[in-house]
């Protein structure tokens, strides 16, 4: 053990050896925290000596998640000893919590619970939204609103400052404002949303079912009951270690006190300045919600430890990202020195994606680089904002092999479906066996692939299976092993959280892209073009053009340190012919008179003004 | 030399920037005159003197809202709020109990009218619909004229079958002759487009009419927080009454409007009180002199903009005053076919970048196809090339510009290239029906008077086989023909 803690830095180990309940890590980007924090469970199991089943990890997605096991098992090679103890995300623990309440009879569900998105709960019972918001005639879009609506309410988030557990919780007289894509605004009355969740909850009874949400509202309920599940849950877990905190939602935050009581410890890492999931209910004052409850509740067993210290960037990336934050909450260790970030002005994206494949070209010819080494982040993907597609075409077109970890949402329905079925068709049955009987029965390619991934991460039989399927709905990203092939990575900027490269390029500023949408959040777009510019390990690339009518975050960029450099045209250009003399006379004739009228006439202007 | 007047602002623009900050105020005046920069010097002096007030700025197009929106950062460092009038009264609107957001716009519009028009047909057999007078696509036309006549009455605020039945309808034409029965008709179509908009699954929404409507009727539930005090129009001409009446109404301090009727390239008629905005007394300038172009290009503009007999005898025509600036003769460029006409836009723009590489180039087409390949036989040549449909297009950054003749207006290029001067295309060969041939081709000529008024340098004018008509009207003593080199 002492192998790592020398690794470490002295914020880091008092982090590690701290012997209180109650440890808060709110540190930024790239300064240990997820390294720490594995660090810390293989000293509460080495030093410590807590078994290994009584330690939980929670991360916030699949991705978080397998940053964090990376780091366990680095350092369980380099000491030679220590085991992987439960790593999940909120989701796949209210699932486990649920089936402990299922089996000790005080859940609501039956044993093979069915989890489902929220919407998919009106393909199984389209009368569930008969009759409500009847001013509506396009019914996809009050499906949406109702689902979003009911969605929103139980994290806590947008629509209600608390999360809401009960149907009886909702103002009949409240009005809910949900836009949708398909209908615009979409206006939800409360009586309306109430009569919605009393229906599904009669249908997720009936057909023993729930959505996601519904497992955190559930596991909520069951912990607060203090019985059984309770008792068992909170003495199984005695030692929580919780990654990514300050995107965690107000419900799930409520899932962890409810869980807890004197014999717990926590440890929780995050960077408010990385808040980048606030429509899915986090919030950016989650870690100082976290920090002012214990420390009220027990202020001896509480402690923060704050790192400044950034290892994975060079000095310059980290003061272009603290210039822009307007903070200097993390220092270059070391002062490592290298390229300035690259600011490149284009005025379209398949410029910027242009230049990007040409620039991985010059990067790698030397084997400076490998195709691996590198990523590329973008904002968006959709029809509107083809950043992703451009991106994708653009390496194509050059010859660059790349992986894209693209959402795909039908994807992971789909693999849902097939693992509820599975677990029906092998319960209890051991996970390599099913492997074989799928090989066997010549089952889907990607169904096998999943499940084999899921072994290796841990699962043992078929509920470890559905655990797993909902723990990649937290981040609906594609479930290959990335890294696994030579390639460039191509991924949206909310993907790249928590992983780092040495070569990253972020695509694409401007207005309505990056900040994305007409009426961007600009708060949140602010802290993911943050995460984004934190990722990169040695070179920066910043693509876009200058903001006309929003904040303009390229000129944010540029008033740091950087190399501005403008890209306008993907060819050298060729300039054959010549204004004649006498003609280019009258013309500088014509640009100097106009120029000495608008130098007069902002004069003028100028004067006017004072005079007011 | 300069004439002595010209090194300040000219008095007339000084009392507009001057103008307390409260209650309305209308500016007029010739392209170039200085309309939007009195508009941004205004903007930038109402932020002066009192910071904590909100200010914004509305257009009719988003090509001119960024416009605005980027010569505001250069001039003024000011980093303007501008919207079009669709973008911010949706924003509003979402406020208000008004269930239904979505826009129905452009072809979305068209198809909905469309689909009543078919169902008042079917269902409706003493229908009568006027008679469109072509020999071809005739129900094209009559959609077309159905959605013309459906926005004239909403965007006047006819609310009842009676009103239209006895209203007099100015601005159109003689063409189409619109009997009693027929208005009966059109009423029809109109009220089954309006419960389309309100009941059908893929129609129900809100038009740009009924928006502005809605904005009037419901303003009282707009929150205070999002009423600006003071909002600045530019090219107003282009809004209807019911829409600047909803400005007018939103606002909490002033209404400062920029106005060119010379420019209406739209069908609009309203007068400024009808919408509300009172410009009574001395509350309204008319601005005559241009500082945007040279001598020799406003002769050319003016001499051709004289053609058209129905603007000259209108009471808002102004003549503009000659600018001092001299400069290069405008040129004329006859081109026997397409090829040729690529091959000047090529030297053109070669010419420009070799010796003027800052300098914005404006090429004006009458199509966005047309556009295209422009576009794309200069990006082949390395040329930085801006497609300004694209909504972030950028203004002020050097190189070529493609745009359309309709979306030229307001902006301003060091050297305009316009193209496609062709018979059949410009004036188009196809009035809208039920229109004023006069009043037609009276607009036509705006569209080609407004891109030659955007040039600040150099313009250049490519005839293509046919000719243009438009061609003869101008004076040949005014430019100078070219041939390829
Ligand atoms: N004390 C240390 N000495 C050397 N390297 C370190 C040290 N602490 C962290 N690192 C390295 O710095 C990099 C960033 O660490 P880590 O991913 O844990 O940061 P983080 O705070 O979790 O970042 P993020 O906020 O992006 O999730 C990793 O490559 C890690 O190995
Ligand atoms: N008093 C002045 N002195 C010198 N230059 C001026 C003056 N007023 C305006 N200008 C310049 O003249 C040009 C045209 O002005 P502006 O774009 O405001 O005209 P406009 O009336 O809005 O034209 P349009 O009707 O085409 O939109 C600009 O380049 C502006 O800087
Ligand atoms: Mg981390
Ligand atoms: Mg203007």
């Amino acid at each position: 053990m002492n192998k790592i803690l020398l690794e470490l830095n002295q914020e880091q180990r008092n982090a590690v050896v701290f012997n209180g309940k109650f440890l808060e890590i709110i540190a930024g980007p790239g300064t240990g925290k997820t390294k720490t924090l594995a660090a810390k469970i293989l000293y509460t199991q080495s030093e410590l000596g807590i078994d290994i089943d009584k330690i939980l990890g929670i991360s916030f997605s699949r991705s978080a998640k397998s940053q964090l096991i990376n780091k366990l098992d680095e350092f369980s090679d380099i000491i030679g000893y220590g085991g992987m103890p439960a790593v999940l995300t909120f989701h796949s623990l209210a699932h486990r919590i649920l089936k402990y309440g299922v089996h000790h009879g005080e859940s609501r569900f039956r044993n093979g619970i069915k989890i489902m998105e929220t919407e998919d709960f009106i393909n199984l019972d389209p009368s569930l939204t008969k009759g409500l918001c009847n001013d509506y005639a396009n019914r996809i879009a009050v499906n949406k609103a109702l689902s979003a609506a009911y969605n929103q309410i139980r994290q806590g988030s947008r629509l209600e400052n608390h999360p809401l557990h009960n149907y009886n919780e909702i103002n009949n007289n409240s009005v809910y404002s949900v836009t949708t894509y398909e209908q615009g605004r979409i206006l939800v009355k409360g009586n309306e949303l109430k009569t919605f969740w009393t229906k599904i909850n009669r249908l997720e009874k009936v057909k023993n079912i729930t959505d996601y949400q519904g497992l955190i509202t559930e596991a909520i309920r069951l912990l607060q009951l203090k019985q059984k599940t309770y008792n068992e849950i909170a003495e199984n877990y005695t030692h929580i270690f919780i990654d990514e905190y300050q995107d965690t939602s107000l419900a799930q935050e409520e899932l962890l006190l409810s869980l807890i009581n004197e014999a717990h410890h926590i440890t929780i890492v995050g960077d408010p300045n990385q808040t980048i999931y606030t429509f899915n209910g986090s919030n950016s004052l989650n870690m100082k919600r976290f920090a002012d409850y214990f420390s009220n509740k027990s202020p001896s067993d509480f402690s923060k430890v704050e790192l400044i210290h950034n290892y994975r960037s060079t000095s310059e990336v980290v003061a272009l990202a603290n210039d822009f934050i307007k903070e200097s909450n993390i220092v270059s260790y070391n002062a490592r020195t290298g390229f300035k970030p690259a600011v490149v002005e284009t005025h379209s994206i398949d410029l910027a994606t242009n230049y990007i494949a040409e620039e991985i070209i010059e990067l790698t010819k030397n084997g400076d680089y490998g195709l691996s080494d590198i990523c590329v982040l973008y904002r968006k993907n959709s029809e509107y904002s083809p950043q992703g597609q451009k991106v994708m075409e653009a390496l194509g077109r050059a010859g660059i092999k790349y992986t894209a970890t693209h959402t795909n949402k039908e994807r992971n329905v789909s693999l849902l479906e097939q693992v509820n079925n599975l677990s029906f068709i092998y319960e209890d049955e051991p996970v390599q066996d099913i492997i074989s009987k799928l090989i066997k029965k010549n089952e889907d390619e990607k169904l096998i692939s999943f499940v084999r991934d899921a072994m290796k991460q841990g699962a043992k039989d078929t509920d470890d299976l559905i655990d797993y399927v909902v723990e990649s709905s937290d981040t609906v990203e594609d479930l290959q092993e990335e890294n696994e092939n030579q390639d460039v990575i191509v991924k949206t900027v909310h993907d790249a959280k928590g992983l780092e490269y040495p070569v990253v390029f972020i695509l694409y500023l401007g207005d309505r892209q990056f900040p994305h949408s007409s009426r961007p959040d600009i708060e949140e777009e602010s802290r993911l073009f943050y995460v984004g510019l934190t990722r990169a390990k040695d070179q920066l690339y910043i693509l876009g053009q200058k903001g006309i009518l929003q904040q303009s975050f390229m000129e944010q960029c540029l008033q740091s340190d950087v190399i501005y450099e403008q890209y306008h045209s993907a060819k050298s250009e060729i300039r054959d012919k010549q204004f004649k003399d006498k003609e280019k006379d009258v013309i500088d004739k014509t640009g100097k008179q106009l120029e000495n009228e608008e130098a007069r006439q902002k004069e003028e202007l100028r004067k006017l003004m004072d005079f007011f | 030399m300069i004439h002595q007047s010209k090194t300040e602002l000219s008095t007339p623009q000084k009392n507009c920037v001057q103008f307390k900050p409260e209650g309305d105020l209308l500016i007029q005046g010739i392209p170039g005159s200085g309309k939007s920069t009195i508009l941004l010097a205004r903007a930038s002096y109402l932020a002066e003197i009192n910071p904590e007030e909100s200010i914004l700025l509305l257009t009719f197009s988003r090509a001119l809202t960024n416009y605005m929106g980027q010569l505001a950062l250069k001039t003024y460092n000011m980093s303007l709020s501008a919207k079009t009038f669709h973008q911010w009264g949706q924003e509003l609107l979402e406020k208000t109990d008004y269930p239904y957001t979505r826009l129905i716009l452009g072809e979305n519009r068209k198809n909905t009218i469309n689909f009543a028009k078919n169902i008042v047909k079917k269902h409706n057999k003493n229908s009568s619909f006027p008679n469109m007078n072509v020999e071809k696509h005739k129900n094209r036309k009559l959609l077309e004229f159905l959605c013309d006549e459906i926005e004239w009455i909403k965007g006047t605020g006819i609310t009842s079958r009676e009103k239209y039945l006895n209203v007099k309808r100015s601005g159109r034409g003689g063409d189409i002759r619109v009997t009693k029965e027929n208005r009966q008709t059109i009423y029809d179509v109109l009220e089954k487009y309006n419960e389309l908009l309100k009941n059908h699954p893929r129609h129900q929404g809100i038009d740009g009419d009924d928006l502005a409507r809605i904005l009037v009727e419901k303003n009282d539930q707009i929150p205070d927080n999002l009423r600006p005090d003071h909002i600045l129009v530019d090219e107003a001409q282009d809004l209807f009454t019911m829409q600047l009446k909803a400005i007018s109404s939103t606002s909490k301090k002033s209404v400062t409007v920029g106005a060119d009727k010379g420019q209406q390239i739209y069908r609009r008629t309203f007068t400024w009180k009808q919408a509300g905005i009172d410009v009574m007394g001395n509350r309204s300038r008319f601005l005559k002199q241009t500082f945007r172009s040279t001598k020799q290009i406003i002769e050319l503009a003016n001499n051709f903009q004289e053609k058209d007999k129905l603007y000259v005898e209108d009471p808002d025509y102004q003549k503009a005053s000659l600018p001092e600036i001299e400069g290069k003769m405008p040129e004329l460029m006859f081109s026997p076919d397409m090829s040729m006409e690529k091959q000047a836009i090529i030297e053109q723009v070669s010419k420009i970048r070799s010796n003027y590489p800052d300098d914005t180039i404006g090429v004006i087409a009458t199509s966005h196809d047309k556009l295209d390949k422009f576009g794309k036989l200069l990006d082949e040549r390395g040329v930085p090339v801006y497609k300004v449909k694209e909504d972030e297009a950028d203004f002020i950054s050097p190189g070529a510009k493609l745009i359309t003749f309709h979306s030229s207006k307001g902006l301003e290029f060091d050297h305009v290239i316009i193209t496609g001067l062709t018979k059949g295309k410009l004036p188009y060969k196809h009035l809208s029906p039920g229109e004023d041939q006069e009043e037609f081709m009276s607009r036509e000529r705006k569209k080609l008077y407004v891109a030659m008024t955007r040039a600040k340098k150099t313009l250049l004018l490519i005839a293509v086989k046919e000719y243009s008509p438009f061609v003869n009207d101008l004076i040949p003593e005014l430019y100078e023909t070219v041939n390829l080199e």
